[in-house]
């Protein structure tokens, strides 16, 4: 007699089940039997308190301080509140794609290739809590520069925490380019190079003329060097993280980091994404 | 008769064994089975002050560890100056291979508990300025050194650092004055001077575009200085890097008749820290 396809089906959904509320085991054959690779990637929120005083004595104020502490990365998942942002905030796609909060999911394996640190602008709604005390587009290129230098990437498992390197080790690919820098003014319609002195066509010489805010943001990068894909820092030996594996990166500042206040082109907070490269396998569950 | 309590037999066969190996054979660590990769760093903090004649001399590093003393800093170090295990030797549990090396010019850390009295011979919070820059990268060889060897690699302009900020030696951090001489195709573009040294109004952001910071040479980590011949280190080796000078040269200062207390019209920091970093294979052993 031939197979009765019915009966089949249903002894294999029958064992299938068997399996999982007995025995806790995913159904089907289990292997992990799909193969990509991918960025994932997580982003920690720095905010400040609003500064006050304007200073002209001084291009920092004493409240932009990245205070010394670890800041942890994939520990929350999209549309959750943390990693930094303000009460009521919530991360979104672009500020991770990692599903498992600290530690990886059952269904994925991940080889880690790369690793990469990019400071980055932070994001508009951050900045629309405290609209005229927060800056808007790119860092400073002298903020970027304390935070690279400064901050050191971790990997952490359940107790063993290693430190990989400092933030300027590991740039992220791309990113806008860096046009050459001007001085010029930009207020008058000046052209961009030529200028005469105050009035006419080409108003606005270097010095004698009020540099507009404009100009410190065209000059500005957006964050640490854009290494093409090719040029970034790639590990010979990958980072293996199993499915279930906790763990988490981690940001850390050991000493208090002064940042350029508002009136000094600053930005009054920033975003810093860990971004890493992986060969991913998995298994899809229906 | 009740049960055995205890751990099992083949468990309590295998805690006697290591009990003896260490006792009778000074042996714990087995195999270095684990394998990875990362930068090991260790950077010394440099105090002239402005203006000061920096003297030779020869400065170690990876000679402190964290929560140490020295490398020019005035408080315990922290894994923001080193990662190294061990003061002068690599740890018993790590062996090392070295494949590249840079040198970083870093910017002055701003934590105010480093520096020493009295505070206006140092500004951390500037940029450094070019003629440091130059000065730093040309006068400092970089040596490693082991019981009774040192051998100079190369100067520190001979290993860029990687990374950093991007696109800043194009950015003059110097402004130019009203009325210089116009070059002949353009009209009136001020020249480069010194810093404007009048007392800024509000909200001039040419205190920032003057000072945009100008650092050594930063290269994507697949330029940086890689060895064909990596550089071996044995667990237990001694090991240390030393920044060595024997020119003297004199630290910026600055700028002349500027006012008092406005540091960001100053050009000279007075100080200025280098971190070495070892990008290297790593095996090891790690006990629990």
């Amino acid at each position: 007699m031939p197979p009765n396809p019915s009966k089949d089906i249903a002894r294999q959904v029958s064992d299938q089940e068997d399996e999982m509320l007995k025995r806790g085991r995913t159904p089907g054959d289990g292997k992990f039997g799909t193969l990509r690779q991918r960025h994932i990637w997580s982003t920690y929120h720095f905010v400040f308190a609003p500064g006050s005083a304007i200073q002209t004595s001084t291009v920092f104020l004493n409240n932009q301080i990245i205070v010394p502490g670890t800041y942890r990365v994939f520990r929350e998942s999209v549309g959750k509140n943390g990693q930094g942002l303000p009460a009521g905030l919530m991360l979104g796609d672009t500020d991770t794609n990692f599903l498992g909060e600290g530690r990886m999911p059952d269904q994925q394996n991940f080889a880690v290739w790369e690793v990469g640190v990019t400071i980055l602008p932070q994001r508009v709604d951050v900045v629309s809590l405290a609209l005229n005390s927060r800056g808007a587009g790119a860092l400073h290129p002298d903020d970027v520069s304390h935070i690279l230098d400064e901050g050191v990437l971790r990997v952490k498992y359940i107790t063993e925490e290693v430190s990989l390197g400092h933030f300027a080790d590991f740039a992220q690919p791309g990113g806008p380019g860096f046009t050459v820098p001007s001085v010029l003014d930009y207020s008058a319609g000046a052209v961009l190079a030529g200028l005469g002195v105050a009035g006419g066509q080409n108003a606005g010489n270097m010095l004698g003329q009020p540099f507009s805010a404009q100009i410190a943001r065209s000059t500005q990068n957006s964050g640490n060097m854009a290494a093409s894909p090719g040029t970034r820092r790639k590990l010979d030996i990958p980072i293996f993280l199993p499915a279930r594996t906790q763990f988490e990166f981690q940001l850390v500042f050991k000493r208090p980091v002064l940042l350029r206040s508002i009136q000094n082109g600053g930005t009054v907070g920033f975003s810093a994404r860990v971004d890493l490269f992986v060969a991913e396998s998995y298994r899809a569950v229906s | 008769m009740p049960p055995k309590q205890g751990l099992p037999s083949e468990i309590e066969r295998s805690i006697r064994e290591q009990e003896q190996k260490l006792l009778t054979e000074g042996m714990k660590l087995g195999r270095f089975r684990r394998i990875r990769q990362r930068e090991f760093y260790s950077r010394y903090l440099f105090l002239p002050g402005k203006g000061a004649i920096f003297r030779a001399g020869e400065f170690q590093l990876f000679t402190t560890i964290e929560g140490g003393t020295g490398q020019g800093y005035n408080q315990p170090l922290t894994e923001r100056e080193t990662n190294w295990p061990q003061t002068g030797k690599l740890s018993s549990q790590q062996n090392l291979v070295v494949k590249a090396l840079h040198v970083r010019i870093c910017r002055c850390p701003t934590d105010s508990t480093l520096y020493p009295a009295p505070p206006n011979n140092f500004n951390p919070d500037l940029p450094y300025s070019a003629a440091d820059i130059y000065n730093i990268a040309y006068n400092f060889t970089v040596n490693v050194k082991y019981i009774t060897e040192k051998i100079p690699y190369g100067l520190i302009a001979d290993f860029p650092a990687v990374g950093g900020a991007w696109g800043f030696n194009q950015a003059s951090r110097q402004q130019p004055i009203a009325g210089q001489p116009a070059p002949p195709i353009v009209q009136n573009v001020g020249l480069s001077q010194t810093l404007d040294l009048q007392a800024a109004p509000l909200l001039q952001s040419v205190q920032g575009t003057g000072n945009y910071p100008i650092l050594n040479s930063n290269v994507v980590a697949a330029f940086e200085r890689r060895f064909k011949v990596p550089l071996l280190i044995q667990n237990s080796e001694q090991f240390t890097v030393s920044l060595e000078t024997s020119n003297e040269w004199q630290m910026d200062t600055d700028v002349a008749n500027a006012p008092p207390n406005n540091g960001i019209l100053r050009n000279g920091t007075g100080a200025f820290e280098i971190e070495v970093g070892l990008w290297a294979t790593e095996s090891f052993v790690e006990q629990s």
